[in-house]
């Protein structure tokens, strides 16, 4: 199989396919999935309407098994591995360049606040900048074991406030023999869109590409009685990560009601045990998953119940059904599927169980 | 534009309380995960 015999079909079918020109009503292209196994997608075709792709799927299945999300598999493959996705869109996006803002909030409506408390031995490292360049001291006050750093009141809408550190342990302790974390919140309050790379709360440089065990444990979750929070519209980015310690981001962002995106990790590569356990849990707005295309190593419960409560979840599978095994999975939200690279699991419905419930 | 302002005396003790019940939850889920395993 080789991207020409490709491009021949779709032309032999009447389409205007070419591996070259960008502007063709189908482009293929080979795809990059990050690993050295075989792809996710070896190619990816991308049509410039819903009516090419129509056409383009008559043309590919005399030869392949297509399926509903436009994965392109190989008839009567053992293996399964798909070959190539269909996608639609005009031009493949070039690849984003890893974040290098520092974390930053920024109001979407008028005095929206930023503050955060801990309950960590020593108060988290954070200095605050209103424009990214010149920084003063996040201070805070301690009362009862708990620091309360100031708040920060974003006046107008549009309004950003900075933040970095250098916590390289994390925001987050877990005394030896003790089975309490001492933890730290951010408490916001209006409405707040994030953005700028996460990794700045633990390194103002941001070289670490590795979050400590437990350093985001809780760190956006809603905490006390009712209904979570509706505050924090948009996550910061979490792209430079590659790797996530143990309870890494457990519950980060629990019960976000209003965040509609997952945070993407596309160099995430090891997620330890717990590490994204219940990271997205409550948070009833989402309508994209977090792209983890290249994520090789999954610890014990790394994902269970990621998504918990989400009721519009899809779990695709592939699956060996003589020996039981996952060979593939991934979640699909109305709007973006997901790819989680592959696990081993030990059936089907165990993963659905696992993933969307933690069981 | 930011304000910055201290925490009130009243803002510290809700916190204080809302840190303490949290982390109470934490390790009554830890103690669920202990038993599920055994």
């Amino acid at each position: 199989m080789n991207i020409n015999e490709i491009v021949g079909r779709l032309k032999a079918g009447g389409l205007d396919a070419s591996s070259t020109n960008r502007s063709a009503a189908v482009y293929v292209t080979e795809a990059r999935s990050g690993r050295a196994e075989p792809g996710w997608f070896g190619f990816r075709i991308v049509c410039d309407s819903e009516a090419t792709e129509r056409r383009v799927r008559a043309v590919l299945s005399r030869w392949y098994d297509i399926d509903a999300n436009g994965n392109v598999w190989r008839l009567k493959s053992k293996n399964r591995v798909p070959l190539m996705a269909i996608k639609r869109g005009g031009v493949p996006p070039t690849p984003p360049t890893p974040t290098s803002d520092y974390l930053y909030f920024e109001a979407a409506q008028a005095n929206s606040t930023v503050s955060m408390m801990s309950t960590m031995s020593m108060a988290p490292d954070l200095e605050y900048s209103t424009d990214g360049e010149t920084w003063q001291e996040w201070q805070h006050t301690t009362a009862e074991g708990t620091h309360t750093f100031d708040t920060l009141t974003l006046t107008n809408i549009g309004d950003r406030v900075y933040l970095r550190g250098d916590n390289p342990n994390g925001l987050c302790e877990v005394p030896e023999g003790v089975q309490q974390p001492n933890f730290s919140n951010f408490t916001l309050t209006g409405s707040i869109n994030g953005g700028g790379n996460i990794m700045s709360l633990l390194d103002t440089s941001m070289v670490l590409t590795e979050v400590p065990q437990y350093g985001f444990v809780l760190l956006f979750s809603f905490l006390g009685e009712g209904q979570g929070s509706s505050v924090l519209l948009t996550p910061p980015a979490m792209d430079t990560i590659t790797a996530i310690g143990d309870f890494g981001c457990y519950s980060m962002y629990g019960e976000c009601t209003s965040l509609t995106a997952a945070a993407d990790m596309p160099s995430l590569n090891v997620i330890g045990e717990n590490a994204l356990k219940q990271a997205y849990s409550g948070c009833s707005s989402l309508t994209a998953a977090a792209d983890m295309p290249i994520v090789s190593s999954f610890g014990e419960s790394s994902i269970a119940s990621m998504y918990e409560g989400m009721s519009d979840i899809t779990v695709l599978c592939e699956a060996d059904m003589q020996t039981q095994t996952v060979t593939s999975l991934k979640f699909e939200f109305p709007e973006l599927p997901v790819n989680v690279g592959t696990k081993t699991l030990d059936t089907l419905l165990g993963v659905v169980m696992y993933i969307v419930y933690g069981v | 534009m930011i304000k910055v302002t201290k925490p009130t005396k009243k803002q510290l003790a809700e916190n204080a309380d809302k840190m303490k019940a949290a982390i109470e939850k934490l390790k009554e889920r830890a103690k669920e995960r202990e038993n599920e395993a055994k």
